[in-house]
């Protein structure tokens, strides 16, 4: 159990930047996850942390104590490893033994630890068996118990379950955050997969290109993406994006037109000035079809996929293509042109140069809910 | 490949002949040494002993006490060999780290090492011993070859093909270098030692030109210059009356026998060599 | 010697990378444990190399370097006969060992990749590669056992009337040097075929496939598959071959006899005579020198050659 913070951390290999001063605290206890693109430098952050790799510039806090100069066994951090990198040659108890062997802890000590820990992790009538003899979720519970056996301040995992089936995932991802539980320890999970982020975090941190776009709860990014880089990637399907162009601003209200010539007027804190680009973002499940609301859009199907509880409709508009996602079983024909329409509070507004969110809608609309609340209050008491 | 149920025939005869020019002349010298004194010295042609005779090796081991050079080539090639294997893994496993500053310099020292040959700097060489008194020693044999560039590359292969992340384990697990090296490298890279002494048990035991340089002394001589002095027929060998042609072929025989014991294994681990050596180039 | 222009880009590459002192403090236990390792070879290698350069300048007796002699030593050599016949000798030898050793084991590994018996076929390996494990003194002592004027071949060969006399294979000086190379190719076929051999097996058997679609001889897919795709392994075959006839020692040292030793003195076993028998150390180092050059540029040039290929 311990915090942890990195303070402006770069890397470099040789002549080239991965990670660009990266900024982050974490608190006691927490159950971090790093997602974001494949070569966004996630295990390189992860690494640096364990200090497997050697920070190049800035400060990594363990607890409070900078680890910097510390060997990765000096810093209280247990990794699992994507491959689990078990001992081959070890059995299951050696394996989980191995780290508490090297620093002599008494025989009657490790013994008791290595079988808590099976005991724990089911792994019980395993202890005598080879790597090789395990199963993929079996050889994922002995790099886990390896990793508890030392109680660690801090668990780092890399893509943990990436090797693992489905079904074995959603039943070794209850495990680990059974075990966060349990062991109250500060987490760091390094995951690919969404369903894991969003189920397991605390907090997810959005990594891009080795900087950090977003720091949140899942239900933040979700709701609350700052741009359009975490938009897109948090939320399955991906976010729609329609090019909109801004036109007259009415004192309250800014008329956007899209391509199609369709317009739509939102509400906007501070107005444009003649023509500029703007991109109106949407998710997949926030547009219905066969009903008109705020923003109304049509659009020529191009595909269909059929998901049993709901239908994922692929379209374009205007070379933009575009995702539904619609409850139920919908025969949709490739070629046919479907309208659409979501509302307002569903919609986000992005600026087109810095990709940066100008209007959240519903945070907007939950805002003047509130203060029209607030207003409302002092007058009933009076 | 070739598909060709002719072409496979005529292989099969090819590599028939080829066996037979292989083993014909080994056969012939086994069956010289298991002939009488007499009979191997009669000219014709011998495969099979007239009189089943161990004349030969009576003389090799009782009158020129062919024992001693045999103990002494033994001596040299066990405690050479495991040292060697032992020298060359550490060599290998410190190759073997990745980002390690000063690798390249590293691997040119040893790749330089490789590309003197040894006869060039036979006769300096032979001043160094000279200047640490290991002239006329078993040791010399064993300090000549106590490592090499080539068994340390070896090793740094085996070392190689073992998971990085393995290493990275073993750190946060918090092991030092020497417990990663005997309790995680070593153990799983025993095919690779077992290669890496094969070939220098092969090449120990068969350690020619140094013995002939640095050991004068008769006591110390080794296997292979004792072979030299019998089927050269060394005036050396005051007895060279006795040394008959059954007594040369012994002489050969049992330095083969060695040889011939460990060849099953030589065999897998030396194949397997060659094969990664044509890959690696 | 194959490893030369590598051992250089070594040198080179690691100029070019920084040293950071915190990683040397990292990885000072791991420079712990190589150190006495390049110790060895400096002692062992590098010292005797340098002394090998030295004491070719000097005049050299039996008390040590009397003296910086220049090139002197180099100039004695080459004006003497002997050595001359030396070269001779020593190219002579290395084009036959080279050429038969890279050339013929590509018959066996072909072959041996098409029996199909798969016991015949391990066994074949087996008995060829046999050879490849003896010491030069047992296969010369092999040799010398069957081939000896009593022995089993002549005495085949008179019985059948082909020959009147028995051949003296060691000790007539033309055969020597084909005495050298047969018994050098003999010993390292086996090896060179195994080679081969897995290097055919990793061609891609479409290629075969669709040469047989062809329509395609057994022959010309050898000729036209076969061969070319074992060209890379050619290659180092060759020069490994090359490089290693050039150290010739041990059949030279072990066949030499005064009916035979001017055809078959090499360069390395002149060293060993000049430097070792007769403690002419400036000569004997200076053609160690000498050997040294030739052999780094044959491979440098070797390497060239098959690179730009
Ligand atoms: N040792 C190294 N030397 C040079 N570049 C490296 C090294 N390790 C990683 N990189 C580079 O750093 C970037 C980030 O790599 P990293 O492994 O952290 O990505 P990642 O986010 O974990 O990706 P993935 O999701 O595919 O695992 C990549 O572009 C990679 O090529
Ligand atoms: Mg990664």
């Amino acid at each position: 159990m311990a915090t942890l913070s990195l303070h402006n951390v770069i890397k470099r290999f040789g002549e080239t930047e991965i990670i660009h001063g990266v900024d982050l605290a974490i608190n006691d206890g927490e159950f971090i996850v790093f997602v974001g693109p494949s070569g966004c430098g996630k295990s390189t952050l992860l690494r640096l942390i364990a200090g497997l790799d050697d920070t190049t510039e800035g400060e990594i806090k363990i607890a409070g104590q900078a680890v910097n100069d510390l060997a990765p066994s000096k810093r209280g951090a247990a990794m699992v490893f994507q491959s689990y990198a078990l001992y081959p040659h070890m059995n299951v108890y050696d394996n989980i033994a191995f780290g508490l062997k090297v620093r002599k802890h008494p025989k009657e000590f490790i013994e008791e630890r290595v079988n808590e820990v099976a005991e724990i992790l089911q792994l019980t009538p395993l202890l005598n068996r080879k790597p090789k003899e395990l199963s993929g979720g079996q050889r994922q519970r002995v790099a886990i118990g390896r990793a508890i056996t030392r109680q660690p301040e801090v668990f780092l995992f890399d893509e943990p379950l990436s090797n693992l089936d489905a079904e074995l995932r959603v039943a070794m991802r209850m495990e680990i955050a059974r075990l966060h539980e349990k062991m109250n320890a500060t987490m760091i999970y390094v995951t690919h997969d969404q369903v894991e982020a969003m189920t397991m975090a605390d907090r997810i941190v959005v990594l891009r290109a080795g900087q950090i776009e977003q720091v949140g709860t899942p239900a933040e990014l979700y709701t609350a993406p700052e741009n359009v880089f975490v938009a897109g990637f948090i939320g399955s399907p991906k976010m729609n994006f329609i090019s909109v162009t801004s036109k007259e601003f009415d004192g309250t209200k800014q008329t956007f037109t899209l391509e199609s010539g369709q317009s739509i007027k939102l509400p906007v804190d501070s107005p444009t000035d003649g023509e500029k680009q703007f991109k109106l973002g949407v998710r997949p499940e926030h547009l219905f079809i066969n009903r008109t609301g705020d923003l109304n859009i049509t659009i020529k199907a191009t595909a269909s996929e059929y998901l049993g509880e709901n239908t994922l409709v692929y379209g374009d508009l205007n070379g933009q293509s575009i995702t539904l996602k619609v409850d139920g079983h919908q025969t949709i024909l490739p070629g046919q042109e479907i309208a659409a329409s979501a509302a307002v509070r569903d919609i986000y507004l992005f600026d087109d140069q810095d990709r940066s969110v100008l209007q959240n809608y519903r945070r907007t609309l939950l805002k003047d809910a509130l203060s029209v609340k607030e207003n409302k209050e002092p007058a009933t008491a009076a | 490949m070739l598909n060709d149920k002719k072409f496979s025939l005529y292989s099969l005869i090819l590599m028939a002949l080829m066996s037979v020019m292989m083993l014909l002349p080994l056969w012939n010298v086994i069956a010289t040494a298991f002939s009488t004194n007499l009979d191997s010295m009669k000219p014709g042609l011998l495969l099979w002993p007239e009189t089943f005779s161990v004349e030969g090796f009576e003389v090799l081991f009782n009158r020129l006490e062919f024992w001693r050079p045999f103990a002494n080539t033994m001596f040299v090639t066990v405690i050479g060999v495991f040292l060697h294997v032992f020298l060359a893994s550490v060599g290998g496993y410190v190759m073997a780290q990745p980002n390690l500053p000063g690798k390249h310099f590293l691997t040119g020292i040893i790749l330089l090492t490789l590309t003197i040959p040894s006869q060039i700097i036979m006769v300096p060489l032979f001043i160094v011993f000279k200047d640490f008194h290991l002239l006329n020693t078993l040791t010399s044999l064993i300090v000549a070859e106590l490592v090499s560039g080539f068994s340390i590359l070896l090793m740094r292969n085996y070392f190689e093909q073992i998971p990085h992340s393995l290493l990275e384990a073993a750190r946060i697990d918090g092991a030092s270098n020497l417990t990663i090296f005997f309790k995680v490298y070593l153990p799983l890279t025993i095919p690779g030692l077992i290669t890496v002494g094969l070939f220098d048990v092969v090449r120990k035991y068969n350690m020619f030109v140094k013995p002939l340089i640095f050991i004068n002394d008769p006591e110390k001589i080794t296997l292979q210059i004792a072979l030299k002095s019998i089927v050269m027929l060394d005036n050396s060998t005051s007895s060279s009356d006795i040394v008959t042609n059954n007594v040369v072929a012994g002489a050969i025989v049992v330095a083969l026998v060695p040889l011939v014991l460990f060849y099953p294994y030589i065999q897998k681990f030396f194949i397997k060599g060659a094969h990664a050596g044509a890959e690696k180039g | 010697m194959v490893l030369l222009p590598d051992a250089i880009t070594s040198f080179v590459s690691f100029r070019k990378g920084s040293m950071d002192t915190r990683l040397l403090k990292k990885y000072a236990p791991l420079y712990v444990l190589i150190t006495p390792i390049i110790i060895y070879f400096c002692v062992f290698i590098f010292y005797p190399l340098s002394q090998a350069f030295y004491i070719s300048i000097q005049e050299f007796g039996l008390l040590g370097s009397s003296g910086f002699v220049g090139l002197d030593n180099y100039y004695t050599i080459f004006d003497d006969s002997d050595f001359l016949q030396v070269i001779e000798n020593t190219i002579v030898l290395s084009l036959g060992i080279t050429f038969f050793g890279f050339t013929l084991p590509i018959i066996p590994a072909i072959a041996l990749v098409e029996i199909t018996q798969m016991a015949a076929k391990r066994w074949f390996q087996t008995l060829i590669y046999l050879p490849n494990l003896f010491s030069w003194v047992i296969i010369i002592g092999i040799w010398m056992t069957f081939l000896s004027p009593a022995g089993s071949l002549n005495s085949v060969l008179i019985s059948l009337g082909i020959i009147d006399a028995p051949i003296l294979f060691f000790a007539n000086e033309d055969y020597a040097r084909g005495m050298i190379v047969f018994q050098t190719v003999w010993k390292d076929i086996g090896y060179t075929t195994v080679i081969y051999f897995s290097a055919i097996l990793s061609i891609n058997t479409d290629l075969y496939e669709a040469a047989e679609m062809d329509g395609a001889t057994v022959w010309q897919k050898i000729w036209n598959i076969t061969i070319p795709q074992l060209y890379p392994t050619m290659k180092i075959v060759f020069l490994i071959t090359l490089l290693g006839s050039l150290r010739t020692f041990d059949s030279a040292y072990l066949m030499s006899n005064g009916l035979i030793s001017h055809k078959i003195t090499t360069l390395a076993l002149y060293v060993y005579e000049q430097g070792i028998l007769e403690f002419d150390l400036g000569i004997a180092n200076a053609a160690g020198v000498i050997l040294l050059i030739i052999a780094i540029s044959l491979a440098l040039a070797v390497q060239k050659i098959t690179r730009n290929k």
